[in-house]
């Protein structure tokens, strides 16, 4: 069975060249392709030793791959890869384990995206975790790394407590641990206070690998300071997983019992992905360090898809994992991008940078047609998500949400433009107050190492992949047909438990124009883009900045870079999503 | 079944995470976070717990006698082995980090910000 290699593969060579290693990565990009196409029409499920459940009674573990599923693990796979071609010879020394890490946490990925069990989410989580963490600090020749790493790791370790604790309660309770049985039980037995205080700490514990605030603080901290191809993964694949897990262990566990009250669920993952895309996106505009400044883009995205996914609405999932799609593609070509400069001119500081970037002429159409495709213009990159996450919502009765999601990927997109306009065409001003203090220098590292054309090469390809998720014709059909039998709680069940075959569907080729209204929309949002980022471009006052400084201060004073702190919000957004969930499904 | 071990749980985990919280050493933080998934075998543990039942080893032992359950006894040695692994981890970077800075203090070490 094919997801069974795609885990496994990984571990036939535990120390393996860079060679082997993209091999070994293009091989799980093709079976995590063979196993998205066989998921298309049916859920694909596998029980592990031949444990096949009997009278509908699970006691072994399966894998039960769903098209979301599938084409996140493929996502993995192919940003994997990008990733590895990139960072041929990039780690002059030391660099045996990084592909083996990749490796794992390729792996750690898959089997996460692919499994049906939940104590089986939980290791994969972990095991993800765990390379993640390893691989952020891979460079531990100074101290921001160390520091990034440390602030990761414990963050998301609370988190994982948290997911153990729910998958502990669920279990004392209903004796199970395979999501479709546990969805059976929780649905005949209703929602009580139990299963409420089990669906938030699984909600907490996966939202802080999903980065949603107050959670996220770890990942500014950590993309900053990890390799531009270790970013990658991070902003592409992994915070896109936690999402998906919420949601996976939502759909099949919970939903069928809170249907009822899915109105009040809705609020409270809306309200979350909210705050979240405002908050990533202000704190993004605040940057002056390009990998800092793309991290808090990625939260602000993260958000959005919750808002997406958070409506509950097939349509608006749909358009969330299209968007999450082309979003994995770009941000990672635009990391690359990043992780060029950082190793052609030794920085990674916008203004330090102004107008040293001229010769980088890749890295440079990365950057703006990226920023293209993150926005929106019609036609491009998240465009079809983005017209799809409004059209659901608007349906789902949120539809004030498409101003948040336009202002959101505005302001991040004008980010964007802007430290790509001072790095690449030396425009603006050599020095901006707004933005956040000047990060340490680095020594100038001698740029011997790496293949600069593969670099490029890498980063080109995923953009144009990127970019052309929303020209391929029928993705949305068949996008909207796999969020149908994603949030089919009880078909899921019927087919892993009693492996029926009611799952296949057939799906409606539809070759239909997205309306005028979010061309137009997206025609706005490019142009506001390119005018935020032109007005932040130019000298100001001093008194304009402060005013735009000030309010946001207290926000800028909350990202300490104090793993204290931020256990301290983590705990105290557990108590409050904790306390809301039990207000509002009792 | 008394209600004890699961208040123990939940004692071990607020007193962990307020070490966390408070901590301004990093080999000090990392016991604590030990010490919070230390709660978490404690939860497992009791969850599966049955009033006199033995050790969940079949050989013998007459049939239908009382066990506890073997499951949440997996699932507590694979949290251990985890748990070692982000130790060892945590540690590790502990380590390096007082070899860079000579210090383990978390508010010196932070360097980025905002």
């Amino acid at each position: 069975m094919a997801p069974l290699l795609a885990a496994a593969g990984h571990f036939l060579h535990p120390r393996v060249d860079d060679l082997v290693a993209i091999a070994t990565a293009a091989a799980v990009t093709t079976v995590c392709a063979v196993v998205l196409g066989g998921s298309q029409h049916r859920l694909l499920v596998h029980w592990f030793g031949g444990w096949t459940p009997r009278n509908g009674v699970a006691l072994g573990i399966s894998f039960s791959v769903d098209p979301f599923g599938a084409g996140l693990a493929l996502l993995a796979a192919v940003l994997v890869t990008a990733s590895l071609v990139f960072s041929w010879r990039y780690f002059d020394e030391a660099g045996k384990l990084y592909p083996v890490l990749m490796l794992v946490f390729l792996a750690g990925m898959c089997g996460f995206a692919y499994t049906g069990d939940l104590f089986n989410l939980f290791v994969f989580f972990e095991l993800m975790g765990v390379a993640a963490y390893a691989l952020t600090a891979y460079d531990p020749e100074e101290s921001g790394p160390i520091e990034g790493a440390f602030n990761f790791a414990v963050t998301n370790s609370v988190g994982a407590f948290l997911i153990l604790f729910g998958i502990a309660l669920l279990y004392g309770r209903f004796g199970a641990l395979n999501l479709a049985q546990l969805g059976e039980s929780v649905t005949h037995h209703g929602l009580d206070g139990l299963a409420v205080v089990a669906l938030a700490l699984l909600l907490v514990g996966l939202l802080v690998k999903a980065a949603a605030v107050p959670f996220h603080f770890w990942l500014a901290d950590a993309h900053a300071m990890a390799p531009a191809p270790v970013c990658v993964l991070f902003s592409g694949a992994m915070v896109e997983l936690g999402l998906y897990g919420a949601l996976r262990v939502y759909w099949t566990v919970f939903a069928g019992a809170a249907e009822p009250q899915a109105d009040r669920v809705r609020a409270v993952l809306v309200g979350l992905g909210v705050v979240t895309a405002l908050v990533g996106a202000a704190m993004c505009f605040l940057q002056r360090h390009l990998k800092r400044m793309l991290a808090y883009s990625t939260i602000s995205h993260a958000g959005l898809f919750l808002v997406g996914a958070g409506t509950l609405d097939p349509k608006a999932t749909a358009g969330a994992a299209l968007w999450v799609l082309s979003h994995g593609l770009l941000k990672g070509s635009l990391f690359l991008a990043a992780g060029i400069v950082l190793h052609r001119l030794g920085d990674v500081d916008e203004l330090r940078l102004h107008g040293r970037g001229r010769e980088l002429r890749a890295a440079r159409a990365v950057f703006f047609l990226g920023a293209a495709g993150l926005v929106g213009l019609p036609f491009v990159g998240g465009f079809s998500g983005h017209s799809l996450v409004e059209e659901g919502a608007s349906s789902a009765g949120v539809g004030w949400v498409s101003v948040v999601l336009v202002l959101a990927s505005v302001v991040t997109c004008a980010a964007i433009l802007r430290a790509g306009a001072r790095v690449f065409l030396g425009m603006g001003a050599r020095e901006d107050p707004l933005l956040s203090p000047e990060p340490p220098e680095r020594d100038p590292g001698d740029a011997a190492g790496g293949s600069l054309a593969l670099m490029n090469g890498a980063a080109l390809v995923l953009l144009v992949l990127g970019l052309a998720v929303s020209l391929v014709p029928g993705l949305e059909g068949h996008a909207e047909a796999a969020a149908g039998s994603f949030q089919n709680t009880r078909g899921y069940a019927v087919v892993v438990l009693r492996s029926a075959h009611q799952y296949s569907a057939a799906i409606p080729f539809r070759l239909e124009l997205p309306p005028l209204s979010s061309i137009l929309l997206g025609l706005l949002s490019g142009a506001g883009a390119v005018a935020l980022a032109a007005a932040s471009l130019r000298p100001r006052r001093r008194r304009v900045s402060d005013l735009v400084a000030r309010p946001l201060a207290p926000l800028r004073a909350a990202h300490s870079g104090l793993v204290t702190d931020y256990v301290a919000w983590a705990t105290f957004g557990t108590a409050v999503l904790g306390g809301l969930l039990a207000l509002l499904l009792r | 079944m008394t209600v004890a071990p699961y208040v123990l749980a939940v004692w071990l985990l607020l007193v962990g995470l307020y070490g966390v919280v408070t901590s301004r050493n990093l080999i000090h933080l990392t016991i604590c976070l030990t010490v919070c998934q230390s709660a978490s075998y404690v939860f497992l543990l009791a969850v599966g717990y049955r009033t006199g039942g033995t050790a969940p080893i079949f050989k013998g032992i007459p049939l239908g006698k009382r066990a506890v359950d073997p499951v949440v006894q997996a699932l507590t040695l694979t949290d251990v082995v985890v748990s070692v692994t982000v130790l060892g981890l945590l540690l590790a970077l502990a380590l390096k980090a007082h070899e860079r800075n000579g210090t383990l203090d978390p508010q010196d070490l932070s360097e980025v910000h905002g």
